[in-house]
């Protein structure tokens, strides 16, 4: 697209969020600053995805409790993902991060972030919270979650497979849809709520 | 004619006036309320377009695709009222967006839609499910004033259009209308005026019937006039009785002569035969009439100035004009009142003349003739004169008495004007013209009894009329005259080249074949010492010019007496 190319590259604000986010640990060095990028970006898009997943009312719990971020096994963004909720709310409640060592179904998670488990692979994970309403997140694992992070282009890209979602009860919103690198679409209407 | 409910035309141009201004009125309201509504339906599509957009692009803001914020963002610059559009992060950092315009989109304030002059301005927050992610800002261009105004050109000229339609239609109605009635009142004149033609064709037709009758009546009592007078001359000195029956068969012959040349004079077919005239004279003896045919309750008074010149008039004419002049005042002055006939010598100058029409400075004879009556309305008085025009009843006047006098006073080269003062009377003068030659005509000769004298004059008479014909040779021969009779021109002119001895053809006017004027004129040719005296009692053509004889023309008026005869003999012979 020929007006695109012709825009002015807006760089300060391209990089004022992420360095933001991870102030603290400018100090790590230099090659250690993409890397922190990185997660800084992975723990925003954790609660990015609140609003356009819907799960059901159930799934929620009283209108007191908060909507709970999981991190599952090894945990790569540690008090950046904290700092990252603070302040945020999803449907009126407040955000708050829970960390576990393996996935159990009766955990109390909307989100859950799979990372790298002892004793429990990313697959056997997957498989525990099968038909759960909990939006598994994966980072380029091999065992796919419903929504698996990659890098793109150098940049934070995911991938969807709207059918395990569909699978939770869970929906997911098709403005996130169009703006992942793929999508595995759900095979019928009938798990729709 | 009109419609009933017609407007006074004042109140018609304020009702046009009045609408027109309505139709503008309410054409600038619509206007007005059309742009209201664009205002309202720009600012509305603005802010669904920015809505839009912002629903648009939550996941995008959200998840800083800005890959994906420019497609939908560019997507807008194909709409050609957009000026500019940013989509702003939470924390006001803007992410993508483009301007046409030097003005860059800014976050200015949290007004989420501002309309200024030419733009609309709209703010819209990008949310997802109740969480703030950021906020499109979106920039729309309205039509600037002119196009806005050309827009509602067409229908403001078109309204503009109606009104001077109106407007040119209520004054063609106008125009219309005004026409129609001038149109109405010149049929109307036009029919008084055939009206007025048709009258004077029938007198005309009249006049025709009478002066044919009086012609052929003329001709008979020639011939009962002239033997009655011969017979009288040869029985001078015979049976008393005789003579009596005789002269009483004359008088009423005489009489009814008297009423054929009224019924001529009726008819206009009575020559003007004008002559130095007396009006001193002329007057005082109509006084004399006047005064019998008026009634007592009319004085009738003269005043006369002293060294009067005789006019060249017709006097005869002259006496029916002041006769119908004292009618008229007799009719204006039903209860009674005076009738004052002045002369005097007047002279009009030339910038009287001037002044006036058909006039010539010179010397008059000026006769007014004043009455005490009601008078005539100035808006009337231009019109007294017009043929048929009278104020009298039906019935009662026949509109040709001021017609003469005028007809007369101009024919004599005279003038006339009339003063009136309503309530209080009216003075008719005439100005009749000075006489250059004042010696008066030769005095008809008393007629002589007895044996005339041989007098070796040779007479032609030419006349298709036996009686006339026969009571002429007879009384030339009583006169002493020789006489040749022919019974029409070509006899005559036979006659003529076969006896040098005549010298004076009498041949009457109105012929068959050949005319008198024509005949004499041949017979002149013939013999120039011919001396000629013509005999009509009809001078409608031949010997007449505009009225008047020709100057060295002499005429013996039909019924003639022996001694009217001899007279006119005289004077033709004495003429050099």
């Amino acid at each position: 697209m020929g007006p695109r190319s012709r825009r002015r590259p807006n760089t300060r604000g391209r990089l004022r969020a992420p360095l933001l986010a991870c102030a603290g640990l400018f100090i790590a060095g230099a090659a250690r600053g993409q890397e922190s990028l990185e997660i800084a970006v992975k723990a925003a898009y954790l609660y990015k995805f609140a609003p356009f997943v819907g799960w059901p009312a159930a799934a929620l719990g009283g209108p007191a409790d908060p909507f709970a971020i999981c991190v599952v096994g090894a945990d790569p963004f540690g008090a950046v993902l904290d700092r990252a909720v603070a302040g945020q709310q999803v449907a009126g409640r407040p955000i708050v991060v829970r960390r576990f060592a393996q996935a159990a179904r009766a955990q109390p998670c909307q989100i859950a972030y799979l990372g790298v488990a002892r004793g429990q692979s990313g697959k056997e994970a997957l498989r525990v919270l099968r038909g759960a309403p909990v939006l598994t997140v994966t980072d380029a694992s091999a065992a796919r979650g419903m929504i698996d992070l990659v890098i793109s282009e150098g940049r934070v890209r995911f991938r969807i497979d709207d059918a395990a979602a569909a699978d939770s009860g869970l929906t997911i919103s098709s403005k996130l849809l169009s703006l992942a690198l793929s999508v595995t679409p759900r095979k019928a209407q009938t798990g729709q709520p | 004619m009109s419609g009933p409910a017609r407007l006074p035309d004042r109140l018609r141009a304020l009702l046009i006036f009045a609408s027109a201004a309505i139709l503008i009125g309410a054409s600038l309201l619509v206007a007005l309320y059309a742009e209201g509504r664009y205002r309202t339906q720009a600012a509305q599509a603005a802010g669904v377009q920015a809505r839009v957009l912002a629903d648009t692009v939550t996941a995008a803001v959200s998840f800083g695709d800005r890959a994906a914020l420019r497609e939908y963002v560019d997507a807008l610059r194909d709409d050609v009222e957009v000026d500019a559009v940013g989509v702003f992060d939470e924390r006001g950092e803007l992410m993508a967006g483009f301007t046409r315009s030097v003005l860059a989109p800014r976050l200015k304030n949290t007004i989420s839609m501002k309309q200024h002059p030419g733009r609309i301005v709209v703010l819209a927050p990008v949310v997802e499910n109740g969480v703030r992610l950021g906020t499109v800002y979106l920039r729309n261009r309205t039509d600037p004033p002119l196009r806005r105004i050309t827009r509602y050109v067409a229908p403001g000229l078109l309204v503009l259009m109606a009104s001077l339609m109106l407007a040119v239609m209520t004054f063609d109605a106008r125009a219309l209308r005004r026409a129609n009635r001038d149109l109405l009142a010149q049929m109307a004149r036009r029919e008084s005026a055939e009206a007025a033609l048709r009258q004077s064709q029938k007198m005309e037709a009249i006049g025709r019937l009478t002066g044919g009758i009086a012609h052929d009546f003329n001709n008979m009592l020639a011939i009962v006039l002239g033997s009655l007078d011969l017979l009288l001359r040869r029985s001078a000195d015979g049976d008393p009785r005789t003579v009596r029956l005789a002269q009483q068969a004359m008088e009423g012959a005489n009489r009814a002569a008297a009423l054929t040349q009224r019924l001529l004079a009726f008819s206009r077919l009575a020559p003007l035969k004008p002559a130095a005239v007396d009006i001193a004279k002329a007057v005082n003896d109509m006084t004399e009439l006047l005064r019998r045919t008026l009634g007592e309750t009319i004085a009738v008074e003269t005043v006369s100035a002293g060294g009067l010149w005789r006019a060249h008039i017709d006097l005869s004419q002259l006496e029916t004009a002041i006769a119908n002049l004292a009618i008229n005042a007799r009719d204006s002055m039903p209860g009674g009142g005076k009738l004052t006939l002045e002369t005097s010598n007047t002279y009009l100058d030339r910038a009287y003349a001037d002044g006036e029409e058909e006039v010539a400075p010179g010397q008059y004879v000026m006769v007014a003739v004043t009455d005490t009556g009601c008078g005539i309305a100035p808006e009337i008085l231009g019109q007294v004169f017009e043929p048929f025009f009278t104020t009298k009843p039906a019935g009662v006047g026949t509109g040709l008495g001021l017609s003469q006098v005028h007809g007369f006073i101009k024919q004599s080269g005279g003038h006339v004007r009339i003063y009136s003062e309503i309530g209080h009377g009216t003075t008719v003068k005439l100005y009749l013209p000075r006489s250059t030659a004042e010696a008066e005509r030769p005095s008809i000769a008393a007629a002589r009894s007895g044996a005339p004298a041989r007098r070796e004059v040779t007479v032609l008479v030419v006349e298709d009329e036996a009686g006339v014909r026969e009571f002429a040779a007879e009384a030339l021969m009583e006169l002493g005259y020789d006489v040749l009779a022919a019974d029409g021109p070509h006899v005559g002119m036979e006659l003529l080249g076969a006896h040098p001895e005549i010298s004076v053809l009498l041949t009457d006017v109105v012929m068959p074949q050949v005319n008198g004027r024509v005949l004499a004129q041949q017979a002149l040719r013939l013999r120039p010492s011919l001396r000629v005296l013509f005999m009509t009692g009809y001078t409608r053509n031949a010997i007449v010019h505009n009225g008047v004889l020709d100057a060295d023309t002499h005429l013996v008026s039909k019924p003639f007496t022996v001694a009217q005869l001899e007279a006119e003999l005289d004077a033709v012979l004495a003429a050099t």
